[in-house]
């Protein structure tokens, strides 16, 4: 699993979650949450990817909460919000919206992912980095 | 034994690796390029190509449509001709590259399914975008030799006219360096 | 407008989509002839699960499931489709999924958890159940299926298991002669 392809923006960033996962040809959804409709289990199936993002402040976004993060429901943020996704077994990609903007400092994206005994792992993003690169975004229209 | 309790299935096999001319590889970590080609600024489109990414046997990036004001009510059409009659779609959007050694493609060519092709192939392959944003994702196979990439888009239907950029090839030629082998297939 | 894209010649026609093979669905314009048969296969406090509209052809059965919680329900994931259910298609189907199958009086025996034959198979070694279009939500469920090879005269039966309802192992037998009799009233208007 790799997260690649940040692109910074005034109000937040984007990002690509990548995924192989060759060892299960069965695999007819992509393993992200807000495939799964199953609302009647409150239990979350073991083969989706947990995703989450802490912010310097320590708020905190999963795409667990992917529903409220859609239906613009979750208005104190950080959101995580799905946008275009592709692939088919045994490559899966994601791409999220995270908004708004982190205060200054290092950002965490932390997944886990049950079902391949992933236990939870994080990584941090230098946060300067994103808003250095949200600097240089061009506004086209105001 | 239960009428359900059959012997589990075993899985099926993984899926063939697709033809490299039609789509990325699915068993690469591709190189993120920092590129973006700006191919229409005005005071009410934009149109861009970017989020390119590098792989050994080709390179991908989005096209994206971005209207100020008139919602684009049109899909960002296929990229091959309706299927029954092989006439291009008038309105649809397509693409083509020409490669820095002078070789063409465009999208509204439909390259061969099991026969490698003799001459680069562009595809527009996935899609989406709503409101006043369309995109479409695009795979140029092969990946160029080191030298300037002509691109070319043109969308009837949203009014976009043939209109032509240039990529850093080197740019993407050297990404491709850094793409990964994640297994053999 | 410009020439670049003109510079390509338009490309031939695609070949006309293949005839779908006997297991995967019915013969084009054929028209099954009407079963008048119904079996309630599930008829619990909370559900409600009905085979009904059976229209048999030469080559096969076609069949609608109904599926209906008898209360208000929110329930989006649709209890006949494995896959809503669990992405891996895994090996292990979840308590939610609906277990459907036909037991042909011969021993032979067609499940909804079986995995479908290869695209192009001709000749699939066992009877094959596919569900061939559908819709519904919120507790409610519609779905076509086609059964093949049509089943041999004398009892068939339609057989039952969802897990998550409480509904063990059932068995409703449906008269294989009605569904043979029925065949024979089908009607092919195509060239096969």
């Amino acid at each position: 699993m790799a997260f690649d392809r940040f692109i910074a923006f005034p109000e937040g960033f984007e990002f690509t979650l990548l995924v192989w996962s060759p060892n299960e040809p069965g695999r007819t959804l992509p393993p992200f949450p807000h495939w799964y409709w199953d609302r009647s289990s409150p239990e979350i199936p073991p083969d989706v990817i947990r995703l989450g993002v802490t912010y310097p402040d320590g708020r905190r976004a999963t795409n667990l909460n992917w529903l409220a993060d859609v239906q613009g429901l979750n208005r104190e943020g950080p959101v995580l919000y799905p946008l275009d996704e592709a692939g088919w077994q045994p490559h899966w990609e994601q791409e999220y919206w995270v908004g708004p903007s982190p205060p200054p400092g290092p950002v965490s994206l932390v997944v886990e992912w049950p079902a391949h005994h992933i236990a939870e792992t994080s990584v941090e993003l230098d946060g300067a980095a994103i808003h250095v690169a949200a600097a240089e975004a061009d506004v086209v229209w105001s | 034994m239960g009428f359900f309790d059959a012997p589990a299935p075993s899985p099926p096999p993984l899926p063939p690796l697709p033809p490299p001319w039609l789509f990325p590889p699915d068993n690469v970590l591709g190189a993120f390029v920092p590129l973006r080609t700006v191919l229409i600024r005005s005071s009410s489109l934009l149109v861009v190509a970017e989020r390119f990414v590098a792989y050994p046997t080709g390179f991908e990036f989005t096209v994206r449509v971005q209207a100020r004001e008139a919602m684009i009510t049109e899909p960002m059409a296929a990229d091959a001709p309706p299927p029954t009659t092989g006439e291009p779609d008038g309105g649809a959007f397509r693409v083509g590259v020409v490669l820095p050694d002078g070789s063409r493609a465009s999208s509204q060519s439909r390259p061969a399914l099991e026969d490698e092709p003799n001459a680069p192939v562009v595809s527009a392959y996935r899609g989406g975008g709503d409101g006043n944003e369309r995109h479409q994702r695009c795979w140029v196979w092969p990946l160029p030799s080191d030298g300037p990439v002509r691109l070319v888009v043109e969308w009837p239907a949203a009014r976009v006219k043939e209109t032509w950029g240039e990529l850093d090839g080197a740019a993407i030629h050297t990404a491709a360096e850094r793409s990964e082998l994640l297994w053999e297939r | 407008m410009g020439t670049f894209f003109d510079s390509f010649p338009s490309p031939d026609p695609l070949p006309p989509p293949r005839p779908l093979l006997p297991w995967q669905g019915p013969a084009e314009l054929t028209f099954g002839g009407f079963v008048p048969l119904r079996a309630v296969l599930v008829d619990t406090e909370s559900v409600l699960v009905v085979v009904d509209r059976l229209l048999a052809h030469p080559t096969g059965l076609e069949f609608t499931v109904l599926v209906a919680r008898r209360h208000a329900s929110d329930d989006l994931a649709d209890p006949l489709d494995w896959g809503q259910h669990r992405g891996n298609g895994g090996l292990d189907p979840p308590a939610e999924v609906l277990r459907l199958g036909i037991a042909y009086v011969d021993g032979r025996k067609a499940s909804s958890l079986a995995r479908p034959p290869h695209w192009e198979e001709e000749n699939p070694k066992d009877p094959v159940l596919v569900m061939r279009s559908g819709h519904g939500s919120r507790g409610r469920w519609e779905k076509q299926y086609w059964l093949w090879p049509l089943p041999p005269e004398g009892p068939t039966g339609f057989v039952v298991h969802w897990p998550a309802e409480g509904v063990d192992e059932w068995r409703v037998d449906v008269d294989g002669a009605a569904i043979h009799a029925a065949a024979d009233q089908a009607l092919a208007l195509g060239d096969g």
